[in-house]
């Protein structure tokens, strides 16, 4: 007798599941758990926002300087991106073969989708894409910020170098060279690190540059933007003008501000709003010539609040629709989270849902509000109340409308006195004065004058009589009997 | 006096758009004359206390005396006055106080406080779907009436 095979071992080994976060002992079983499939969802989509925020900052070419997350943690590798000081070393991670085996190894561990494993790294093309971009700012960058202390390698963030460029020096040398319009050979500082071979600038690109500076350094207000204040620049959006948007207007001083933005590191709707006209004005100056990079460099590094650039806030007079889109999310979301908050089983919940759904719509005119509805009753439970509400409101219509007819009744009955019909034609023939010897004449033969007044039209209704009615005013549509005998008897 | 800081319907339709457009809120009609001195009464605590209930009731005064109000006078079989009737989300809120009547207040509150424990009962059991509620307000303070029946 072969055997058994030997059974699993009873008490199966404790494995911490780091997606989880607890040791179990399911085995292979654990990936399929519901609990697992939600954390392991959680994680990798909690991931991939972080990546496609830091694809956005790659698209759009941000300097390594800036990171577009404080902390990227990367689940697969188990690596802290951060604490490899740069974003860029973030991204070279994230492109790497390295980081490829990790998501798959992951993915496979954990039971994920393996087809989601290019969502997850960032591809060669990106990485290449990026190298190019931050390769050309960088070096913009580093022009623009190591100044004439020297070619000390300084952090690209270090904000008090940038604002120590000794532009009010260089201000109060050049003296609106561009301005005066002489272009002369004005000994400019060093914008960057020569090692030495410092070659006498051009004078376009000397005129260039010394206006870039000049814009920078000046306190002068004619050259500056004014700062309009919110209240101005609503006025002129509501009066229908072309904004007063400093940022669209053409000129060196519009561009410098411009960067400012970006250097500033905006938000990245800003940023990216941005960026767009940047390269525009890439593309000018570098049509005017070789070395104007270097100013574009330099304007970044200086509109700073030191030089009275506006504050990048001052940007939102700009129609932004991204900007906009998320405050009316704001809005909503309040009144939402509000309406939330109440039961749904409240009395008449259902009601005042349809009934707030139908005001809104009449408040922007798409349907008319009800106002010729004049029977219309709430619902209301009287004291000897059986069934529903809503019975005891149409037991009432049902009433309220018998007893109106009823009540009608009672008024269309109201006016009876008796008169008798003799009466009605003797009253007639007085009063119109009809002869009973002229009768004769006119008459039909073999009927009396009295019994061919009998014969009227309606009703057995004396014609004289009719006729006398409509001499008095009485339409003879209106000519029911009763209606005829109520109106004598009135006008008697 | 109160009568003149509360918001007076004298039309079937403004009856009609108040009851339909007060949402998620107490609304607390007032039925009577407001020469009647016992409406002066009560218009006087529902003037007073509007403000304070203003977060989750509206108060609104119905002249009855008005031909197109004849309807609900009917319809709410109003015989006494000053009667108050209490509405959320347009459906009618009864209150169990004692009295033979459960589908309104007659008579007048004793004290502000009175009429807004009031509200704050029928606000509460609203927002937890009841259609009637019990009265807070102890026995000895609540007008004493009786009804008598008519065609029955």
């Amino acid at each position: 007798m072969p055997p058994k095979p030997a059974n699993p071992a009873p008490a199966a080994e404790f494995e911490y599941c780091e997606v989880c976060r607890y040791n179990h002992d399911q085995g292979r079983r654990h990936r399929y758990m519901r609990k697992h499939r939600e954390e392991l969802d959680a994680v990798v989509t909690r991931f991939r926002s972080k990546l496609s925020d830091l694809r956005r900052a790659l698209l759009h070419g941000a300097p390594s300087s800036q990171p577009p997350r404080p902390r990227l943690w990367c689940p697969f590798c188990s690596v802290d991106l951060d604490s490899r000081s740069a974003c860029g070393n973030a991204i070279y991670h994230l492109a790497s073969g390295e980081h490829l085996k990790g998501v798959k190894d992951f993915l496979r561990k954990h039971g994920g989708a393996m087809d989601q494993v290019e969502s997850l790294r960032i591809s060669e093309d990106g990485l290449a894409k990026w190298e190019k971009v931050s390769k050309s700012l960088s070096t913009e960058a580093k022009k623009g910020t190591e100044g004439l202390i020297g070619p000390s390698l300084k952090p690209t963030k270090d904000i008090q170098n940038e604002s120590t460029c000794d532009n009010l020096d260089s201000f109060s040398q050049t003296n609106f060279p561009s301005l005066s319009n002489t272009a002369s050979y004005v000994v400019m500082p060093l914008q960057s690190p020569t090692n030495g071979e410092y070659h006498p600038i051009s004078t376009a690109c000397h005129v260039a540059s010394s206006l870039s500076s000049a814009l920078y350094a000046t306190p002068c207000e004619t050259l500056r933007p004014p700062i309009t204040p919110w209240g101005s620049a609503e006025t002129h959006k509501l009066q229908g003008a072309p904004p007063t948007n400093w940022f669209h207007s053409s000129g060196p001083e519009t561009k410098c501000h411009q960067s400012t933005i970006i250097a500033n590191g905006a938000s990245p709707s800003i940023s990216c709003s941005v960026h767009v006209r940047f390269r525009t004005i890439k593309i000018q100056q570098s049509d005017a010539g070789g070395n104007l990079s270097n100013g574009i460099g330099y304007c970044c590094s200086k509109a700073n609040v030191h030089t009275g650039a506006p504050p990048p806030w001052l940007k939102a007079n700009e129609y932004d629709p991204e900007n906009f889109s998320i405050r009316s999310c704001g809005l909503f979301s309040s009144r939402e989270r509000k309406l939330r908050k109440l039961n749904p089983k409240r009395v008449g919940a259902a009601w005042a849902e349809r009934r707030r759904a139908e005001m809104e719509m009449e408040k922007r005119g798409e349907i008319v509000p009800e106002t010729s509805d004049s029977n219309w009753l709430p619902n209301f439970g009287s004291v000897w109340q059986s069934g529903t509400r809503k019975e005891s409101r149409k037991e009432f219509e049902k009433s309220h409308k018998l007893h109106d007819t009823k009540s009608n009744h009672e008024l269309a009955l109201d006016i009876k006195p008796y008169i008798s019909k003799r009466m009605i034609c003797s009253f007639l023939l007085q009063r119109l004065g009809v002869d009973k010897a002229s009768d004769k004449d006119g008459g039909r033969p073999g009927v009396s004058a009295e019994e061919q007044l009998w014969r009227g039209p309606i009703d057995g209704f004396p014609c004289q009589a009719v006729s006398g009615m409509q001499m008095l005013g009485m339409p003879s549509k209106a000519l029911t009997t009763q209606a005829a005998v109520a109106f004598l008897g009135t006008k008697h | 006096m109160g009568s003149a800081l509360l918001p007076t319907l004298r039309r079937k339709a403004e009856v009609d758009a108040t009851i339909r457009d007060t949402l998620d809120k107490v609304l607390v009609l007032r039925f009577g004359r407001a020469a009647d001195t016992s409406c002066l009464q009560l218009d006087d605590v529902l003037a007073k206390s509007s403000w304070d209930i203003s977060k989750f009731a509206t108060v609104a005064l119905v002249e009855m005396d008005s031909e197109e109000i004849q309807v609900y006078i009917d319809y709410f079989d109003i015989t006494l006055v000053p009667a108050t009737i209490f509405f959320f989300n347009a459906h009618h809120m009864k209150m169990d106080s004692g009295t033979p009547d459960h589908t309104k207040w007659i008579g007048s509150f004793s004290s502000k406080q009175d009429f807004i424990d009031v509200v704050e009962a029928i606000y509460r059991g609203a927002m937890k779907g009841k259609l009637i509620v019990s009265c807070p307000i102890p026995p000895e303070r609540i007008p004493r009436f009786q009804l008598l029946f008519k065609d029955i």
